[in-house]
């Protein structure tokens, strides 16, 4: 499968996904920019498993800044231009609040896991591969870890209120 | 493997620790199939999160401090009930526990209720009677070979009553030609009785004696024939020889002369003297209740209850009558008495008849435990048999057929316990029992038994046995 074909599919996936999200148009829009992106920015990036988490990655960004436009809207006419700060090239301050409570959250939430989860988790953590914690759990099967884990996910998910956000 | 199994590989995708192969496969599939590529997009947020290394530290901090705190007795103990199958382990446990605690108290329940019941059995019968006081009556005069007959059977009960009679035998017969013999039913009843219907049993001092007081389980009843006496009144010409007994216990060997006639009240000649009876036999009395079953006190319950819930109600009271019938080398059916037909060679058939449309049940006791259904038969599958009034059910009887036990209710039986139809030989309560003798002008005679509860409640119930070890 070629760059363009990859891409294809890409832009199918992406505006299937956006639009279960937000509106078709609205949709669209962020499929376009997103592509926009891949193909403008990054044309080195021919892999699929380097482009599609890349896509995901722009596609996240895109609807964040979408999500703010919206929240911003109306005010950028109230302001000069000129009265603006400077742009601080770290995350905002918002941001950072934002990911400080989400960071609350996802402790909170590992806490309440049970013993294998929390060890699971923490072996990911560290970097370790499946087959890696397949063998410090002593399992016979790679299957088995896959299994915990997807449950542990599921746990912890429903522990923060079934959104990572 | 499987496509949709790649799911599974969604948490290493966010903590970005998948092989390569794994990382192809999951973004080969999730090309192709768009849930798996929603749930990618999902992960990408906590991704992010986890991509950074502040984060990271901080996790990996939180996860080491809570590993390490539930290295204590309860937190594993809670980690132990976490886990399903220990889970359903504990449940198994509780079960059976529960299962073995409830099982063993109903199995100590049954041992009580059983040795209760033999210690019933083993002490009734130990139990001396109470003798009520006699009641002397002023009688007509009798042949003297009536006279001697009764003179016979009055001994005979003397000695079965353990009662010193030979001290005194003046004394005796002149209790003999003059006054009906011990009662077993409350003082109160009989003198009750006796002051309302003195005139008829005048009558019935002419035409009953004294019975048999035998055994008292085997009802077999010594007839005595009275001859016609010029004189007598129209209802004792009928030359019946009776003998009526009424038992205010459940298996007491005691036997009396009820003025009551249980062919009359079987036939609903005599009930309004039966409304009378069981109003007075109700009462409890000390000296004319002895030791009381279980049994009885549970029926003698029921008819209290049975009385407080609504009134009695009024009309022919339950009756039973039943006879022996052989056949004779000329091919007619004869009635015989109990002892013939105890002793019999040919077959025996027990005729039963009833006055209401009731329930009946024959009963075969054999030994101690073994008791088995005659009628209904095995074959039917019900436990009762339903009879009309006036309906004769003709039931052959076996040759080893030990003691047979009919009961009678006005409603259908229930199915009883191993330790309730062991019990089932104990007579009901406030029966009276009467052996008739009867020719006819065909040149047959009438040989039955009828058996009338005093009880009018619709609880009542006539258990009674009909005949002993048959050979």
């Amino acid at each position: 499968m070629d760059r363009n074909q990859i891409l294809a599919s890409l832009r199918e996936r992406i505006l299937a996904f956006a639009t279960s999200r937000v509106s078709r148009d609205h949709a669209e829009d962020l499929t376009q920019e997103t592509l926009v992106v891949l193909h403008e920015k990054y044309p080195a990036v021919t892999d699929l498993t380097e482009l599609v988490p890349l896509a995901f990655q722009v596609l996240r960004f895109k609807m964040l800044d979408a999500h703010r436009k919206t929240f911003r809207r109306g005010e950028y006419n109230q302001e000069s231009v000129d009265e603006l700060p400077l742009a601080d090239p770290g995350a905002d301050p918002a941001t950072q609040l934002d990911q400080q409570q989400r960071v609350d959250r996802l402790i909170t939430a590992i806490t309440q896991l049970g013993e294998r989860c929390r060890e699971l988790f923490k072996w990911k953590l560290e970097g370790k591969t499946f087959p890696e914690i397949q063998k410090i759990m002593g399992q016979q099967s790679i299957n088995t870890i896959y299994t915990w884990d997807l449950r542990c996910r599921k746990q912890l998910l429903a522990a923060m209120d079934g959104s990572w956000e | 493997m499987a496509e949709h199994q790649l799911e599974k590989l969604l948490g290493g995708f966010a903590a970005d620790t998948l092989t390569p192969e794994e990382r192809r496969q999951l973004f080969t599939a999730a090309m192709q199939d768009q849930q798996l590529f929603n749930a990618l997009a999902d992960e990408q947020a906590l991704k992010e999160l986890l991509t950074n290394p502040a984060v990271r530290r901080r996790l990996l901090q939180s996860l080491s401090d809570t590993t390490a705190a539930p290295a204590g007795g309860s937190a594993s103990w809670l980690d132990w009930f976490r886990r399903p199958a220990n889970l359903a382990l504990a449940g198994g446990l509780a079960t059976a526990v529960f299962a073995v605690v409830l099982g063993s108290k109903i199995y100590q329940d049954s041992v009580q209720q059983a040795t209760r019941s033999a210690v019933t059995e083993a002490t009734q019968p130990a139990t001396p009677s109470v003798p009520a006081p006699a009641v002397t009556e002023p009688s007509a005069p009798q042949p003297a070979e009536s006279k001697t007959k009764a003179q016979e059977n009055q001994n005979l009960s003397a000695t079965v009553a353990r009662k010193d009679s030979v001290a005194d035998t003046h004394a005796t017969r002149e209790r003999t030609a003059t006054a009906p013999p011990q009662s077993s039913v409350p003082a109160d009843t009989i003198r009750d009785y006796a002051s309302k219907n003195k005139q008829e049993e005048d009558r019935k001092q002419a035409t009953v004696l004294p019975g048999s007081m035998g055994k008292a389980s085997e009802g077999v009843a010594v007839i005595t024939e009275r001859p016609l006496a010029a004189g007598s009144p129209p209802a004792a010409a009928m030359s019946e020889a009776k003998t009526a007994r009424t038992t205010a216990g459940a298996s007491l060997p005691e036997t009396s002369l009820s003025p009551v006639n249980a062919r009359g009240l079987f036939y609903g000649h005599e009930t309004g003297r039966m409304d009378q009876a069981p109003k007075r036999a109700m009462k409890p009395l000390p000296e004319a209740e002895p030791q009381t079953s279980p049994l009885k006190r549970k029926h003698d319950g029921l008819s209290q209850l049975s009385k407080a819930a609504g009134p009695v109600t009024p009309g022919k009271p339950l009756g039973l009558r039943y006879s022996f019938v052989i056949r004779t080398p000329d091919g007619q059916e004869q009635e015989v008495d109990a002892a013939t037909a105890t002793l019999s060679s040919t077959p025996v058939q027990v005729t039963l008849e009833t006055n209401r449309d009731g329930y009946i049940q024959v009963w075969q006791h054999v030994g101690e435990t073994n008791t088995q259904l005659l009628l209904p038969l095995k074959e039917s599958g019900h436990i009762s048999m339903k009879i009309q009034a006036g309906q004769r059910q003709h039931l052959p009887l076996p040759a080893d057929s030990g003691t047979v036990i009919v009961r009678f209710s006005p409603v259908p039986f229930g199915p009883i316990s191993r330790q309730e139809a062991a019990l089932l030989n104990r007579r009901s309560p406030n029966l009276i029992q009467e052996s008739v003798t009867t020719p006819h002008s065909t040149g047959s005679q009438e040989l039955a038994t009828y058996v009338v509860s005093q009880d009018l409640s619709q609880t009542a119930e006539i258990a009674v046995d009909i005949i002993g070890n048959r050979q």
